[in-house]
């Protein structure tokens, strides 16, 4: 080992990282997690106890004895949580397949596309980050909408004569998630694609392998990480989707993001919106957990 | 019996460029046959062409009398051993070896065994349940050839097989791939650049240049009789002499070297010659007889010249002769012989060519 400036740079480059997670990442989840286990108050915070480090030790210890899981507790106790638990994942799941059916098509053409065409062809995909998210989901309530572009076009060529339904319900959540969340299924299967090696086809080609073979027994196997990697990009998100049900869902779409909301700022229950958001994620890391064991028991990839 | 594959003036086109200029080559049943060339040259697009990877622009290729025009790669009774070998990184070897087989809807147990019997044929016993990224430089290759040969093809077309490979392993491999070829009586098509690999593994090579076949023949014809300076040069070591055609009749040329009047040298051409023309000689480097000078002037036939550099390589040895003309001539001398000279730098030598040895070249 090197000492001097040398080491200290190299102790800098290896701190630093642990410092940025510490600031951004470990202390805001410390502070909901310390919300979760408080009580809600008529106050300002509107929870109760706050730590004031002014006040010393005793106070503090104090403090940390009026924590308490009675915000779980009230967690499990209304059915509502539950539902809305897994509505979100319910809905989250079926979108994630959904967007997975329409990006493969996509990223597949994008990697088999000529070489010139590609990093164009991301661009395009990436497009849609140049416009705001908020502006491009209102856009979908005036193509959804039952006298919107959609159903205008519908009945202009004579398809429909009701108009469809579909603005403010589930379906249209799901538009609007597949809708927002298609780049990210689409670039990491698309690096997942284009890194394939084209003599794997062409070997299974000439190994007999008709082209619908070639996809399913070659192509579709090796483009596994980009699978999950797409899918949870997209699932994990879209389970916490506040804007979306928000903006296009109906009264009854029930996803956990507006019941966070709804807890924050009709309810005021800070404790209880902090522990639903600590479940979610509970919930969360559990397929994360998955996807990590995956990836370390198969070293799969193209070369 | 007719050939097994007949290549009939075949032209690939790549916008302007014919990367194979109108072909037209055959390969017997059983025969092995190396297409030699520099990178570049069309090797590899004609492999292709066999193989179903990519359609011809005009010409045809008939594989067992039958015209593949139409004909789609997974249809074909060719099978490919890839430069890379791809082999499928999510498959255990044994599968990977069993997908074509699969593909041919074989029974699960003829299956079982036609894999094993791959296994054993290149030596990977106990290496089935494996997955590729286990495998060394190597196992790779046999898995491939392995793969490639268990549909019992009637011809392999091998792209660069061992180019992934040591040198060491190499050499090895060359010849248990043709005793595989000898033991299968399987067609083989192997593409290289390597002339060392071509000359020990092919019963035919194929010279390719900028799409065209520049001589076709066996290892020691392409050697001995190069049929233009393009193959004598890339084939092994030459000395290229540049001369004027003096006469030429019955197949046998006359030239005279530049630079040195008097030197008339007369060998077999393959193609006629137009006195005045000009042409090479061409002399392999052991074909260079070197001896001391004993003070007298050289004899009739023999070139004055001094000893500018020496190389022992084991078997052999090299001396470079530098003749009066400034020309450097390249001598290979088998060890006794080198050892019995004791030549080193400096000495003065008298160089000829021996018996047989040298080739007027036509272009």
């Amino acid at each position: 080992m090197s000492a001097g400036r040398g080491s200290l740079v190299e102790r800098a480059a290896i701190v630093l990282p642990f410092v940025w997670l510490a600031v951004f990442f470990a202390a805001p989840f410390l502070i909901v997690v310390k919300i979760s286990l408080s009580q809600a108050a008529l106050a300002q915070p509107p929870y109760a106890p706050v730590f004031e480090l002014s006040e010393g030790l005793g106070a503090l210890r104090a403090g940390l004895r009026e924590l308490s899981f009675s915000a779980y507790a009230a967690l499990a106790e209304d059915a509502l949580y539950l539902r809305a638990y897994l509505s979100s994942l319910w809905i989250a799941g079926l979108a994630t397949a959904l967007t997975l059916c329409a990006a493969y098509p996509l990223a597949f053409a994008m990697a088999r596309a000529p070489a010139h065409w590609q990093p164009h062809l991301v661009m395009l995909a990436i497009a849609p980050f140049w416009t705001s998210f908020l502006i491009r989901v209102y856009a979908w309530i005036a193509i959804l909408r039952d006298e919107g572009l959609l159903n205008r076009a519908l009945a202009g060529i004579g398809f429909i004569t009701e108009p469809l339904h579909i603005f403010a319900t589930d379906t249209a959540v799901l538009i609007g998630i597949v809708y927002s969340y298609l780049p990210f299924m689409v670039l990491p299967l698309y690096s997942a694609l284009a890194r394939q090696d084209p003599a794997l086809t062409e070997a299974a080609a000439d190994l007999g392998a008709k082209p619908l073979a070639c996809f399913w027994r070659i192509t579709f196997p090796l483009s596994r990480p980009g699978i999950l990697a797409g899918s949870l990009l997209v699932f994990i998100p879209a389970a916490g989707e506040f804007v979306i049900p928000d903006l296009l869902g109906g009264s009854d779409t029930l996803m956990i993001g507006k019941v966070l909301w709804s807890e924050f700022f009709d309810n005021r229950d800070w404790p209880a919106a902090c522990a639903a958001a600590i479940v979610l994620l509970a919930l969360l890391l559990i397929p994360l957990a998955l996807w990590e064991r995956t990836r370390s028991a198969e070293p799969v990839g193209g070369r | 019996m007719p050939p097994l594959v007949e290549i009939q003036e075949v032209t690939r086109r790549f916008g302007a460029l014919a990367a194979v200029d109108n072909v037209s080559l055959e390969i017997a049943e059983g025969e092995f046959l190396a297409l030699l060339g520099p990178s570049g040259c069309g090797k590899t697009t004609l492999m292709r062409l066999i193989a179903g990877f990519g359609a011809a622009d005009s010409g045809r290729i008939l594989i067992g009398g039958r015209d593949m025009a139409d004909v789609p790669p997974y249809e074909r009774p060719v099978n490919m051993m890839f430069q890379s070998h791809a082999l499928f990184p999510h498959m255990s070897v044994e599968s990977n070896i069993a997908f074509g087989l699969a593909r041919a809807g074989m029974s699960k147990g003829d299956m079982g065994r036609r894999v094993a019997e791959m296994l054993r044929l290149v030596q990977m016993e106990g290496f089935g349940a494996r997955r590729p990224h286990q495998l060394s430089g190597g196992q790779s290759q046999r898995v491939a050839l392995a793969r490639a040969l268990a549909r019992r093809p009637r011809l392999l077309l091998l792209d660069e097989p061992l180019a992934a490979l040591d040198r060491k392993l190499r050499e090895e491999t060359q010849f248990e791939l043709k005793a595989v070829q000898r033991e299968l009586g399987t067609a083989f098509m192997l593409v290289t650049h390597d002339q060392g690999e071509a000359m020990a593994m092919a019963g035919r090579i194929a010279v390719m240049r900028a799409g065209a076949i520049a001589q076709t023949g066996s290892p020691r014809e392409i050697y001995e009789s190069p049929a233009s300076r393009f193959v004598a040069e890339f084939v092994g070591g030459i000395n290229l002499f540049e001369a004027v055609v003096v006469s030429f009749a019955g197949g046998i040329a006359s030239a005279r070297l530049d630079g040195a009047s008097d030197f008339v040298f007369t060998a077999r051409c393959s193609s006629p010659l137009a006195a005045g023309q000009k042409t090479a000689l061409a002399v392999r480097p052991e074909s260079i007889v070197i001896t001391r000078t004993g003070g007298a002037p050289p004899a009739p036939g023999a070139l004055r010249g001094e000893v500018v550099d020496t190389a022992f390589l084991g078997g052999i040895f090299h001396a470079r002769v530098k003749l009066a003309s400034g020309f450097v001539v390249l001598s290979a001398l088998s060890g006794p012989a080198a050892a019995e000279l004791g030549l080193t730098r400096g000495d003065s030598v008298d160089a000829s060519i021996g018996p047989g040895g040298g080739r007027i070249l036509a272009s």
